[in-house]
């Protein structure tokens, strides 16, 4: 638990048991903890809008199944176009002899002993990949960005902290998933969506979180390259994860997805609020 | 808290798709996940162990490499290239452009006729294209010859060890 937490900047699974646990009628019953980072942030929020527990089935079936019918909802493919993968060498993979098998069907082709990624599915596949992304952060999920791939240290725990989420980019620990009730006490709330910018850790081995998510059921977003594994991964996107330009512009794009998610949430219940508001005040009058 | 870790076994989704059908989970507690996976699912769902009918990976080879060969053959690099920028266009391209103009017109037929005649144009353009200064390939591995051994190397040291302990032999006696 020291390893993770000592370079603070980004918070990690801080746990702290809060008293007055928030139990939503539709979600998993392991109770909320906020982490420290987040205590000050959740008190207020709850200050200013109470009638969160307040909420009927009927509205909350309209904030969450509402955007679930819309195949485009937070319109994530707008974010980006195959032009600028293609412009950040997100089709460049590695030499023909380091591949892993599991890569063959996102493979378009090797040119001159390199593998190059079919841009065609990675578009598809990034697509899908913000989109749950962007519903997942609509519906307040906890985000943890992982990657062990020390260039990029700083601009993945950056990206976290700019989207509100979190990052852990140091050694894992064990049973961080697996032990968590024993590490970070009783009721910690674990992320409910992994993003990996590097599926593979230091020594070129598939990151254990990958395993350990799949073991929890949590599901997973990562940019597999042509070495990595990608068969565990819920929703994978092939690409390269060494180049800075790549890894940018991947950053950027969960980012944004992640923020729009999150804004729409907030238009719509600030919609409610008000709705409930001119209600009360027809009622009253 | 119902969970399943088999992670070997299935996807996260027939998991637990499954607790929730066998009655273990119940419907209100399903995770934040469940309904937008179910709306909005992975392409393959994502099991542990995969097979493929893996063919040869195609090679990606245009019908112009030939002419990059010969060209990379004939003049190398001809100044660093730029990566960052986008727009720029190598030498190699200009002379490609310029090899395919001719082709078209119809005059040349040969190749080599073509490649020097494609050269002439990029001259004229004002690229400067210098040939390649080629090694000429002689002998392989300097393999010492009779009679030009260096004599120092003549000497061995177990000869050397041996006149040594003669010495001290006859100094004793």
């Amino acid at each position: 638990m020291a390893a993770p937490m000592r370079f603070g900047a980004a918070a990690v699974m801080q746990s702290a048991v809060t008293r007055g646990l928030f139990r939503s009628r539709l979600f998993s019953a392991s109770t909320a903890a906020t982490p420290l980072s987040d205590l000050a942030k959740q008190e207020s929020s709850e200050k200013v809008a109470p009638s969160i527990l307040q909420k009927d089935e009927s509205t909350m079936e309209r904030i969450l199944l509402e955007p679930l019918k819309h195949p485009d909802f937070f319109e994530v493919n707008k974010l980006f176009t195959q032009r600028d993968l293609f412009n950040a060498n997100v089709h460049v993979g590695h030499k023909e002899g380091a591949w892993d098998r599991n890569m063959y069907p996102y493979i378009f082709g090797a040119r001159l002993g390199v593998h190059i990624i079919d841009l065609d599915q990675t578009v598809e596949l990034l697509n899908r990949a913000l989109n749950f992304t962007a519903h997942m952060a609509y519906r307040k999920a906890i985000v943890l960005f992982i990657s062990r791939h020390r260039q990029f240290t700083q601009l993945v725990e950056d990206t976290a902290k700019d989207c509100g989420q979190y990052a852990h980019t140091r050694y894992w620990q064990g049973g961080m998933f697996t032990n968590a009730t024993l590490q970070y006490g009783e009721g910690v709330r674990l992320p409910e969506l992994v993003i990996f910018l590097h599926t593979l850790n230091n020594v070129f081995e598939p990151h254990v979180a990958i395993r350990d998510a799949a073991k929890m059921n949590i599901p997973t977003v990562g940019i597999v390259d042509t070495n990595c594994n990608p068969n565990l991964i819920t929703y994978p996107i092939p690409g390269n994860d060494d180049s800075s330009e790549a890894v940018e512009l991947y950053c950027r794009l969960f980012k944004e997805a992640i923020l729009k998610g999150k804004a729409k949430r907030e238009e719509i219940e600030k919609q409610i609020a008000t709705e409930r508001e001119e209600k009360t005040r027809k009622e009253g009058a | 808290m119902a969970g399943s870790r088999l992670e070997k076994f299935g996807t996260i989704f027939t998991r637990v798709r499954d607790l929730i059908r066998g009655g273990v989970m119940k419907h209100e507690e399903r995770p934040l996940w469940y309904d937008v996976y179910a709306a909005f699912p992975p392409r393959d769902p994502p099991l542990a162990e995969r097979n493929y009918d893996i063919k040869p990976v195609r090679r990606i080879l245009y019908p112009e490499d030939k002419i990059r060969a010969d060209f990379y053959k004939t003049y190398g690099t001809p100044r660093p290239m730029d990566l960052t920028d986008l727009d720029s266009v190598s030498e190699c391209q200009k002379f490609i452009l310029k090899y395919q103009q001719l082709e078209r017109l119809g005059k040349y037929q040969e190749e080599a006729e073509l490649f020097e005649a494609a050269a002439r144009a990029l001259q004229r353009d004002g690229v400067i294209l210098k040939k390649r200064q080629l090694k000429p390939v002689t002998e392989t591995v300097d393999e010492p010859r009779e009679g030009q051994r260096d004599p120092t190397l003549n000497i061995r040291i177990s000869d050397m060890i041996k006149e040594a302990l003669q010495k001290t032999e006859t100094e004793k006696s």
